[in-house]
């Protein structure tokens, strides 16, 4: 089987490698600059994945998400490299700790443009940035999340709904500091604690 | 349904990620709640609004040069060309020249301890010409709690066959860059060693007491740095999983060892290597690697729930070698 599958890597190996995969360079692309935030480092990381994948393809489920798959393989490259330039992660923990002092939440503020949303993305752990722009920006579901991250589904669960509320207390922080929102918001709504 | 549970699950609404009866909660609720609807509807345009940055963001699209490279640098690779990139950069030949520099000198140390594998004499093991316990050999994690179980024989087999055990794991079953095509384990059975022929039986047998998630991705033949391995990969907990065997020099004394020794036992946690856990058995004629980036303890305890059944085939198949 394991001949067969390595001798399939050719034209039609590439046409269905094509057709599944490719759609997806821009994805891909996207997250590989939100991860490592360098274009010259994002091309070398996405090319990596892609060859990767390839080499793999036979692995590839078909009718499973192929996006989260290759997000998976990126991932996993990135850890590698990221270990062979000797730079640790030790933080997620401290960044846990973090959110979980985000006590209450201000009502969600109206009217924001994209850039301060990146902006407010931005300035949250990236433990967080990261589930937050694979569930609500590429559509993965937990479960693809959790095996691209090497993490728990409950992790993911949770690192979501932390990140998200943090999203939402430094949108809340910043319409507040610039009077944006509070009109749509509801004007006294805005500075009052969750009702109900 | 409360003001406070709705917000609480609110995220998980949009994201259409909660169950259908608590959905009809949330419906109910937003029917005669004009705060909530406010507050779906504002964390609904947050979430546009991130999709919409990341999306339409020029900075984050690629560039029209870098997809046409790769797109013929996937092209040529997928029909046999040649796999070195196009598209390097600079800064990455850099590394790789980096490596290569390491590499030489790494391969120059491991010389040393490849001679030092084929023998049991224990003053070879791991101490280098002048004595000297040498800076390119694994960590030994349990080899001090396993005296009596791992002595220098298991020691030697760390020393030299780690190192490649974890190069096929990386290159074969994680990036699939090996310089020369795997064959079969059947093929490979014919031509070099007959116990390769059933070792992914062996090793997903009922008797192997397996984890229950652990599943069976393929099984080759392939060689790394020289060194034959029956190669059946595996995948745990989301983690690809290698079952490395390779031969061994036929040794009277390490027979009488194992024979004295329960299999289990004799699979320790032998060393730390690149990022990667490896633990690792031998029999007479043979020498098994689990390597992975599992935690030490998870597989630790897949390479003692496949060793009595692999051990078995494997000393079987040396009987009637």
């Amino acid at each position: 089987m394991f001949e067969r599958n390595r001798q399939a890597t050719g034209a039609g190996e590439w046409t269905t490698f094509e057709a599944e995969a490719m759609p997806h360079l821009h994805g891909l692309y996207r997250v590989a600059m939100w991860l490592v935030r360098d274009r010259s480092e994002a091309e070398d990381l996405v090319q990596e994945t892609f060859i990767q994948a390839l080499q793999s393809f036979h692995r590839y489920e078909k009718g499973t998400n192929c996006r989260a798959w290759l997000v998976t393989i990126m991932y996993h490259t990135n850890s590698k490299r990221r270990r062979a330039a000797s730079t640790l992660k030790l933080v997620a923990d401290v960044e846990e700790r973090i959110a979980e002092t985000v006590a209450f939440e201000p009502p969600t503020p109206q009217g924001l443009t994209e850039a301060e949303v990146l902006n407010a993305l931005e300035r949250i752990p990236r433990t967080f940035q990261e589930v937050v722009v694979l569930s609500d920006v590429e559509d993965m579901t937990y479960k693809e999340i959790a095996e691209a991250l090497a993490i728990p589904v409950g992790t993911v669960m949770s690192r979501l709904h932390r990140g998200r509320k943090l999203l939402r207390a430094e949108l809340s922080s910043y319409a507040h500091e610039h009077g944006i929102g509070t009109e749509a918001a509801g004007g006294q709504e805005a500075a009052t604690p969750l009702a109900g | 349904m409360q003001c406070r549970d709705f917000r609480d699950i609110a995220d998980s609404y949009l994201g259409d990620e909660l169950l259908v009866e608590t959905n009809h909660e949330v419906f109910r609720h937003l029917e005669s709640c004009a705060d909530c609807r406010r507050e779906l509807e504002a964390r609904r345009e947050v979430r546009a609004r991130l999709r919409s940055a990341f999306k339409q963001s020029i900075k984050m699209r690629p560039r029209d040069e870098f997809i046409e490279n790769l797109q013929a640098q996937l092209r040529s690779t997928a029909h046999g060309g040649a796999k070195k990139s196009p598209v390097l950069n600079r800064r990455r030949w850099l590394a790789i020249a980096a490596c290569l520099v390491v590499a030489v000198a790494v391969g120059m140390l491991g010389g040393k301890f490849r001679n030092a594998t084929l023998t049991d004499a224990p003053q070879t093991a791991v101490r280098d010409e002048d004595g000297q316990t040498s800076a390119g050999q694994p960590p030994l994690l349990n080899a001090a709690q396993n005296g009596a179980q791992t002595d220098m024989g298991a020691t030697t087999l760390l020393a030299g066959m780690t190192h490649d055990a974890v190069g096929d794991h990386r290159d074969c079953a994680v990036d699939y860059r090996l310089a020369e095509t795997p064959i079969s384990l059947a093929e490979a059975g014919e031509k070099f060693d007959r116990a390769y022929i059933g070792i992914s039986e062996a090793v997903m047998s009922k008797r192997a007491a397996n984890p229950a998630d652990v599943e069976f991705v393929e099984a080759h033949s392939c060689i790394f740095n020289g060194r034959r391995f029956a190669h059946v990969v595996l995948k745990q907990k989301g983690r690809l999983v290698s079952l490395l065997v390779t031969d061994l020099e036929y040794s009277e004394a390490r027979a009488e060892r194992l024979d004295r020794t329960d299999v289990k036992e004799q699979v320790i946690a032998c060393a730390q290597l690149e990022g990667y856990q490896v633990s690792c058995f031998e029999t007479p004629r043979h020498a098994v690697f689990v390597v992975s980036e599992l935690s030490e303890v998870d597989n630790l305890t897949l390479a003692r729930a496949v060793a009595p059944s692999v051990y078995e085939h494997l000393t079987r198949a040396e009987g009637r070698a």
